[in-house]
């Protein structure tokens, strides 16, 4: 049996951890009503917040329903477990029925809910979000990683309660209660060592325990060779790393984070600016941008094995050009670009909207669209009178928020208004622009329709058919191209 | 080692119940039947199927012998038998069960009992009302109930059994008197009930079958189905909801 589990702490008292995390929990549970928000236990792996939650359920002796990682949860799972669970009364695992009215409460607990989050279902936050506002009538616990993975929205309507890594002292202590249980003697200096490599994950520590000290009478600090515990370490510790000391160790702790190489360079470009000044600036930057070319190569020949030599830059490069030891406390930022792309991408989305129509009525492709047609359109757009720019906008088939985005709101009615009045609008087969807009009545429109639905349908209009027998030709055209 | 022959409605019948709530399970094979309960993930319901060994058409057990079972797989399984035909069903080994029918045969591997969740007790409810219908009238309620609410208020009178949902702006309410009523106690009781659960439960039913319905104050209702000919016993437990103040 794992120590993790067979150690778990039972009730509250033996939670190890902050004096004020651990009584705020219990004065959440103490008076918990429906009234009250749910709990929304954040922090780091391995400091206790399942612990404490299921030891709360325990001391209360509260029924649980846990919703941990699993492959088999996603949110339609957990809408239906936290939507009936949390509104209806319980009937508990021992087969008892248990009555809110007799104050007996079941503490649903969310373990992991930030991960869930990533699996590409944002509907599935919404309806954890209505089920919060809905009220639940019993206790509900949501535990996070990375609280700010979860919308703001969700984080407002629980109230959130931080735990900190634990200190080598706590985790030791932890450890020795361990080791008396299952009768080791230990060297402190040891568990010290276990402790401190663990980097107050005490999950971690009790593993690593385990794996040395399980079946032995003793314990002394040769024993513990464990490899370095991977720490989980974040973006900010190894910045720091990079701009204030000289230590090339910190690629290999550059590798270990969880962002990719093209998220990490914006991390380096943001904050390059508050560390170094002048020369060293100038340096950094031309690293940098060294860096960035090995990524342009990544991206463009899918060769990922270039990324080592684009985080080597981005780190120690940027790291040794420094002309000397940068000391004192620097408040990094989030890159400012993602925000920007976060911002734009409405108007980045609705440029590809453009270009693709551009590229698709003018046989283009898009990036030729973008360096050659798009600035010609926009030109001729706001430029020509308006029953030319009317009927090149008809041409392309824009819609008014495709012209709100080329040529500004005002013009972009004044179009808009010619085209609804002339009722101007792309026909599919022209060849020639202008001849392909013809003020059409309504028995045509619905020809075409039908058209549409049944392209077999013989066609008794003359132009319809000589149309059509243009689209036979190109057809024919383009399978002879085919096989020539 | 297990070898016992059922219809296939039996199994299906079996199956589908332990479906609506959970999707693994033990089965255990016993003496006098075949015997399965689970608590559903969310602590809300209860089911308990009981197949006693008269149901089955064969039924060799050695001594008590605990499966677990994907449900899951055997229900999808069970769906292409039809009802009359004959099913073998296999352990031998305690690895998988075989599952005979016509040529086919399945060989589904079994899950340790011991890593599905633990079983309840059966609860000891003191449950004042019993009305006993065709369950055929109480599914039409609830699909009815289903179509604008999520709870309903089960309720009897000295009159009958009524079956209410509240929407928005509709409301139905399913009455039965004493006299349209198979058995009724005349005993009061009230309580509220999701209809998610509900709507589960029914789909266990045909129209012909038994349905009996064992109701108290805000208090789970038990919900005892006689299917497949009243070869299989199916027992609903079921939470009531926490009405708002």
């Amino acid at each position: 049996m794992l120590w993790v589990e067979k150690y778990r702490p039972k009730t509250i008292k033996e939670v190890v951890g902050e004096k004020n995390v651990v009584e705020k929990v219990i004065a959440w549970a103490k008076g918990w009503s429906a009234k009250k928000k749910p709990l929304l236990l954040a922090g780091p792996p391995g400091t206790g917040k399942t612990s404490l939650a299921l030891a709360l359920a325990n001391t209360l002796g509260w029924e649980v329903v846990e919703l941990n990682a699993s492959d088999q949860r996603n949110w339609q799972i957990i809408q239906k477990i936290v939507g009936e669970g949390a509104f209806n009364e319980t009937i508990s695992d021992e087969g008892a029925f248990l009555s809110t009215n007799e104050g007996k409460l079941k503490l649903i607990i969310l373990d992991e809910v930030d991960n869930i989050h990533k699996k590409e279902d944002i509907g599935g936050e919404r309806a954890l979000i209505n089920l919060i506002k809905r009220k639940p009538r019993q206790p509900l616990i949501l535990i996070a990683n990375e609280p700010y993975n979860l919308s703001a929205e969700l984080r407002n309507l629980c109230e959130m309660v931080v735990f900190k890594r634990l200190n080598t002292r706590q985790i030791v202590k932890v450890l020795e209660k361990i080791c008396v249980a299952e009768g080791i003697k230990a060297d402190k200096k040891a568990l010290e060592a276990i402790a401190k490599n663990s980097g107050g994950d005490l999950r971690a520590a009790i593993n690593d325990l385990q794996a040395v000290a399980e079946g032995k009478y003793e314990l002394r600090l040769k024993d513990v060779v464990i490899a370095k515990r991977t720490q989980e370490t974040d973006v900010f510790k190894v910045m720091q790393k990079v701009f204030k000391s000289y230590n090339p160790a910190v690629y290999n702790e550059a590798m270990l984070l969880d962002e990719s190489p093209e998220d990490f360079i914006d991390w380096i470009d943001e904050n390059l600016p508050l560390e170094y000044k002048g020369v060293d600036l100038l340096k950094g930057y031309l690293v940098l941008s060294r860096a960035d070319i090995f990524l342009g190569r990544v991206r463009r020949r899918q060769f990922y094995r270039l990324w080592r030599y684009a985080s080597y830059l981005m780190t120690v490069g940027v790291q040794q050009v420094k002309s000397e030891r940068k000391g004192g406390w620097t408040k990094y930022r989030r890159p400012s670009m993602w925000q920007m792309l976060f911002y734009t991408r409405g108007k980045r989305e609705r440029l590809k909207k453009v270009l693709a129509k551009i590229s698709k009525y003018s046989h283009l492709s898009t990036k030729k669209a973008l360096a050659e047609m798009l600035f010609t359109v926009k030109f001729l757009l706001i430029n020509e009178e308006i029953e030319k720019a009317a009927k090149i906008a008809a041409f392309y088939d824009f819609s008014v928020e495709d012209l709100n985005f080329l040529v500004g709101e005002e013009r972009a009615k004044e179009l808009e208004d010619f085209i609804k009045k002339h009722n101007l609008h792309r026909v599919d087969e022209s060849v020639d622009v202008f001849d392909a807009f013809t003020i059409e009545k309504k028995e045509e429109k619905k020809e075409k329709k039908e058209k549409k639905k049944s392209k077999e349908k013989e066609e008794k209009d003359e132009e319809k058919s000589k149309k059509k027998g243009k689209k036979r030709k190109k057809s024919k055209d383009l399978t002879l191209d085919f096989f020539s | 080692m297990i070898d016992a022959i059922v219809t296939g409605e039996v199994l299906k019948a079996i199956t589908k119940a332990m479906v609506a709530l959970v999707s693994e399970a033990r089965f255990h094979f016993l003496e006098n039947g075949l015997h399965s309960r689970a608590v559903d993930p969310a602590n809300v319901a209860m089911v308990i199927v009981d197949v006693p060994t008269d149901s089955f058409e064969v039924y060799k057990v050695d001594e008590d012998t605990t499966i677990g079972v994907d449900v899951n797989r055997i229900y999808d399984i069970s769906k292409s038998i039809k009802s009359g035909e004959l099913v073998e069903l296999k352990v031998e080994d305690e690895s998988d069960l075989k599952i005979k029918f016509g040529s086919v045969e399945y060989s589904v591997a079994l899950i340790d009992p011991s890593a599905i969740r633990k079983e309840p007790k059966v609860p000891q409810l003191e449950l004042p009302a019993k009305i006993v219908l065709n369950a055929g009238e109480f599914k039409k309620a609830i699909s009815a109930a289903d179509k604008i609410s999520d709870h309903v208020v089960f309720r009897t009178t000295e009159d009958g059994f009524y079956i209410e949902a509240e929407g928005d702006v509709d409301k139905i309410t399913f009455f039965m008197s004493d006299a349209e009523l198979i058995e009724f106690n005349k005993q009061e009781a009230r309580s509220m009930f999701s209809v998610e659960y509900l709507k589960e439960f029914i789909k266990v039913a045909g129209s012909g079958d038994l349905l009996t319905i064992y109701l108290g104050i805000n208090y789970p209702v038990r919900l005892q189905f006689d299917v497949a000919n009243g070869k299989v016993k199916v027992e609903y437990i079921l939470a009531p909801r926490i009405e708002a103040e």
